[in-house]
């Protein structure tokens, strides 16, 4: 949480020798060390973090991003297809960080809730457009991420009435499994994810 | 009786396989023997009167029974093999007995008819018709074995070029069982030269055999080595001489010479002449080493074919012409023919011109015989016969006619060919005596049996440019060297057996099923067939060989570019770095270095003064552009990742509540509960108290009485929902006031204050409220414990004077607060 950026702006290329490697400073992304030091792979701005007591070099270069889905990871997802054994999703953004190109992702049905798993009925708990949050479950494909939602906070966030079209008011979470379109009053079922209202958080923003 | 004929018939039922006897003979013996040893017990047997007799005796009659039980089991099985239906147990004597008349006539037939053809008396109808119809040079398409194009009755005329026609026919005997000396394909043992007396000889006849590092013997030196060496073409034959043009085949003599006794006068006539023109007619498909079909001698007034099958063992006297120094002997192509006369006929040559060597030494653009026959006699050959089974007797027209042309134009094709060799050499005889070098470097080619060696499936192998794993390089061996082995013991060409590419086919698909190999073939071979079982255990025992991946030949070609080799070379290791010096920690880094901190430069773009498409700046449009913009600007993005992080810390907090619920609950069941500091949290819990509803006091009261006990209760009752927990650490952290959006109203729960005093001291009282609430809705648990509160209360209210003693004893608190209210 305690990260300093660092104000100065550094450009390197690769290869190029970025500073002294010891215990507190650690090579990070876009660099690797060798026989003591540090040195960049890309081309790219130098950034130094603050954490835990040492250095993180890291080198981001523009236009090019490298953040991997890594298994624990909260992704959040839209879904994209849905069946009576998973859910086809493509993954959003891996954190904080919004991705360039998606990754794919699927939700298996026993994967949606910890308890009563084999109750589970997917169209209950997801419907194709849905907005979830997720966490990266160990990678067995390839080419495809495992998501799981057995969490409280995690699952549907954003939902649209699957009748009130594209331009619905998104729905407001009225229980664990449902939620409610603010305009039609209509209710559909949903693994609803547990977090903090927008609301509060914007109130919050303006406050300040 | 009719056990002699049971005898008869298990003797020649025994017969196909002879046993452990080491000939027919002994076996025949043999069995005569035990015949008369059973006719001899049969007459022992009682018949008539006194058989009658006997048989009133239970245990003879029982004897009898059991015995001829057996001897009809026996019969039976041998009926079985015959194919003969019926089941003899079960007939009438008579009846018994013409079963087993049948199965003797059917095997005696089988017999005779099997000596009949090895003997080659039988004659089968089919190959006469087949042959009758070669005769009237009525080609009609009819029999299938026939593989003649369509317009195959004028061969020589129409289509001299086409392809070569298969001329075989169905049933031919096999010349090998006529030969008075057996074909020896045995693999171990050389090919000796039959010769027996060698006429026209510098050097008495004598058949050294040539031996090897171990002593065995190789091979057998040719016996005419001596005389080739020394031999030396007269004059006559290097001189130029004016040829006259051949007679047409019809005009001159022709003779098919079949009969031993001819030979001699044949002899006499050939002597008369200078030259001789021979060729050779083979055949290859239905024998392991070859046999010599026809021989084809031409003078130049007449034509002879001797039948070489026929004359196998007698044709050696034409030695005396054949190696006789005085006359020439014209071949086209005699690498073959010389060591097929050799092996035989036991005929050798010298003195020899070969039309094919001296075609090389003119540089003709073809040296086949059929354009040497163009070239130099403008006659157009008719080569389709090539291929035809020469093993046909007696011979159709068209193969003698074909066979006759061959040699008939020799003669004054090569004395055309000598004059061109002159003219070439400048009148000299040495191109001429060149040909005559090499010629006699032919005729001393030596025959020698096909030999294999392990690994001479391996160039069939490399021709096929396949790519084989272990497996499959194991199996094809076996199978090559199985082929190799029934070859020579069938006396059947490798090609007939199992042809190459099928070879290869089987050992590549290593087929599991035997219907697998038979799918590999087509058409199926009929030893393949016959011996499926034993090609399918060698497929199996190459399919328990373990893999190993085939080791492809790297293609050696030189590359040019230096680049790859220098990494390809295994020095190239640049991660390699034991050879660097010491670690440095002086050299010049990007951070200690010179530091150039790019200053970050806002570039203003200058704006044009005067544009052609300039819009008035005040329009309304961008106004309401300007509105919507800044509508959106003021919009705030929350994206649920950061709604998530917001409830991290709500999370953690729940835990540790949980945790604490859980120590309180344990507490609370002891059965003597902690006693509590007097006093403690009274003067807090009062100010709060007054500002609940008024309704809920009861609860409260309850829970401060026991608060008074026990300090912890509350927080446990407490902690049953979500919506608690957010209220509970309101004052904490603001954010967790609205864990559930309520702006729109949908929820009818009552709004907390948002501003409560953080300073305020712990606001236990507040959550009881809530807890009414979702207690209703809750889980069990939390029923259980709003049960025990509802007792509470109904004892408190509605039992206050019943109760007395419980009421001393919660007596502090509960006074306080009614004061209070």
């Amino acid at each position: 949480m305690q990260e300093v950026e660092d104000s100065k702006t550094l450009i390197c290329l690769p290869g190029q020798r970025i500073c002294l490697s010891d215990e507190s400073t650690i090579a990070g992304q876009g660099t690797y060390e060798r026989q003591g030091y540090i040195y960049a792979t890309v081309m790219g701005t130098v950034t130094t973090r603050e954490k835990d007591n040492s250095r993180f070099i890291e080198v981001k270069c523009y236009g090019q991003q490298t953040i991997v889905p890594l298994t624990g990871d909260v992704v959040t997802a839209r879904i994209l297809q849905v069946n009576q054994r998973f859910a086809k999703c493509s993954i959003i953004s891996i954190g904080e960080h919004i991705l360039e190109r998606n990754y794919r992702g699927l939700l298996r049905r026993e994967d949606v809730r910890a308890t009563e798993k084999d109750r589970i009925e997917m169209y209950k708990c997801f419907r194709p457009g849905d907005i979830i949050l997720a966490r990266i479950l160990p990678q067995i494909e390839l080419s495809c991420y495992q998501l799981t939602t057995a969490e409280n906070e995690l699952g549907v966030v954003v939902a649209v009435a699957s009748d009130a079209g594209v331009y619905g008011a998104p729905m407001v979470p009225i229980s664990w499994t449902d939620m409610q379109c603010p305009e039609t009053l209509v209710k559909e079922p949903r693994k609803v994810a547990k977090i903090v209202a927008e609301s509060t958080i914007k109130e919050e923003v303006i406050d300040k | 009786m009719s056990s002699e004929v049971i005898e008869g018939s298990k003797n020649e039922k025994k017969s196909t396989p002879i046993g452990k006897f080491p000939s027919v003979n002994d076996f025949v013996k043999n069995g005569l023997a035990e015949i008369m040893v059973t006719t001899k017990a049969v007459n022992a047997f009682p018949s008539g009167s006194a058989r009658d007799f006997y048989s009133t005796f239970p245990t003879f009659e029982q004897v009898i029974e059991t015995q001829k039980d057996r001897i009809l089991g026996i019969i039976s099985h041998v009926l079985k093999k015959e194919n003969i239906k019926g089941n003899i147990q079960r007939r009438q004597p008579d009846e018994q007995f013409e079963m087993i008349l049948e199965c003797n006539d059917l095997m005696l037939e089988r017999i005779n008819t099997n000596l009949d053809e090895i003997s080659g008396i039988r004659k089968n109808p089919e190959t006469i018709l087949i042959e009758s119809k070669i005769a009237s040079n009525s080609l009609v398409d009819k029999a299938g074995s026939w593989n003649i194009n369509k317009n195959g009755s004028q061969p020589s005329t129409s289509s001299p070029y086409s392809s070569a026609r298969l001329l075989t026919a169905k049933n031919i005997p096999r010349p090998q069982f006529s030969f008075k000396v057996p074909v020896d394909n045995s693999r171990l043992t050389p090919f000796v030269p039959r010769i027996k007396d060698k006429p026209n000889s510098l050097k008495p006849l004598a058949i050294l055999p040539e031996y090897d590092e171990d002593g065995t013997v190789v091979s057998y030196i040719h016996p005419y080595e001596f005389e080739l060496l020394k031999f030396e073409p007269s004059e006559e034959f290097l001189k130029k001489t004016s040829p006259e043009f051949p007679k047409k085949l019809e005009e001159v003599g022709f003779e098919l010479v079949s009969k031993a006794s001819k030979l001699p006068e044949i002899l006499k006539e050939l002597k008369e002449h200078k030259m001789l023109a021979i060729d050779v007619e083979h055949h290859s498909y239905r024998t392991f080493q070859g046999i010599t079909c026809l021989l084809q001698v031409s003078t130049p007034v007449k034509d002879y074919i001797f039948d070489t099958i026929e004359l196998r063992e007698d044709l050696h006297v034409l030695n005396e012409v054949f190696t006789d120094t005085k006359i020439l002997k014209i071949f086209h192509g005699a690498d073959m023919d010389i060591e097929w006369l050799q092996r035989d006929l036991s005929l050798y040559i010298v003195n020899m011109f070969d039309t094919h060597q001296a075609a090389k030494l003119l540089n003709l653009s073809r040296l086949s015989l059929s354009f040497l026959l163009k070239h130099y006699c403008n006659v157009e050959a008719d080569k389709t016969f090539q291929l035809a089974d020469w093993r046909i007797r007696p011979l159709p027209e068209e193969l003698i006619k074909y066979a006759r042309q061959d040699t008939h134009y020799l003669i004054y094709m090569y004395k055309m060919i000598t004059n061109d060799l002159l003219e070439q050499g400048n009148n000299k005889p040495n191109l001429l005596k060149a040909v005559f070098q090499q010629s006699t470097e032919v005729c001393k080619k030596r025959y020698i049996k096909p030999v294999i060696r392990d690994e001479s499936h391996l160039d069939i192998f490399r021709k096929s440019k396949r790519v084989f794993d272990n497996r499959q390089l194991f199996a094809l061996k076996e199978i090559f060297h199985w082929r190799d082995i029934l070859a020579r013991q069938e006396d059947e060409s490798c090609g007939y057996i199992l042809p190459n590419h099928m070879m290869l086919q089987i050992a590549e698909s290593l087929p599991r099923e035997m219907q697998g190999i038979l799918a590999c073939c087509n058409p199926i071979p009929p030893l393949v067939r016959q011996s499926l079982h034993s090609i399918h255990q060698i497929i199996l025992k190459a399919r328990e060989q373990p893999l190993v991946k085939p080791i492809v030949q790297e293609q050696i070609v030189h590359r040019t570019s230096t680049r790859s080799n220098e990494y390809s070379n295994k020095l190239y290791c640049p991660h390699d770095l034991t050879h660097c010096s010491e670690f440095r920690d002086d050299l010049p880094t990007l951070f200690n270095g010179k530091e150039e901190t790019v200053t970050k430069t806002s570039f203003k773009l200058p704006k044009p003064a005067l544009s052609v498409f300039e819009t008035p700046e005040n329009s309304e449009d961008e106004e309401h552009v300007k509105e919507k913009l800044d509508k959106l600007s003021k919009v705030i993005f929350v994206s649920p990742y950061e709604r998530y992080q917001a409830m991290i810390p709500l999370i953690e907090k729940e835990k540790l509540e949980e945790a604490k619920r859980l120590e309180t609950e344990n507490s609370f069941k002891l059965l003597c509960p902690i006693k509590p500091e007097p006093g403690t949290d009274d003067t807090l819990t009062k100010p709060e108290s007054a500002e609940d509803d008024p309704y809920k006091l009861p609860m409260k009261q309850q829970l401060k009485r026991k608060r008074g006990q026990d300090e912890e209760i509350p927080q446990a009752n407490g902690e049953s929902s979500d919506q608690q927990d957010s209220k509970k650490f309101k004052d904490g952290e603001p954010v967790l006031q609205n864990i559930r959006p309520k702006k729109k109203g949908f929820r009818n729960k009552p709004n907390k204050k948002p501003n409560q005093n953080s300073n305020e001291p712990i606001a236990n009282f507040d959550y009881k409220n809530a807890n009414l609430n979702m207690f209703k809705g809750g889980s069990k648990k939390v029923q259980g414990t709003q049960l025990k509160n509802g007792r509470f209360q109904a004892r408190s209210y509605g039992n206050k004077a019943t109760n007395k003693k419980f009421n001393k004893l919660l007596n502090t608190v509960s006074n306080a607060s009614n004061k209070k209210k």
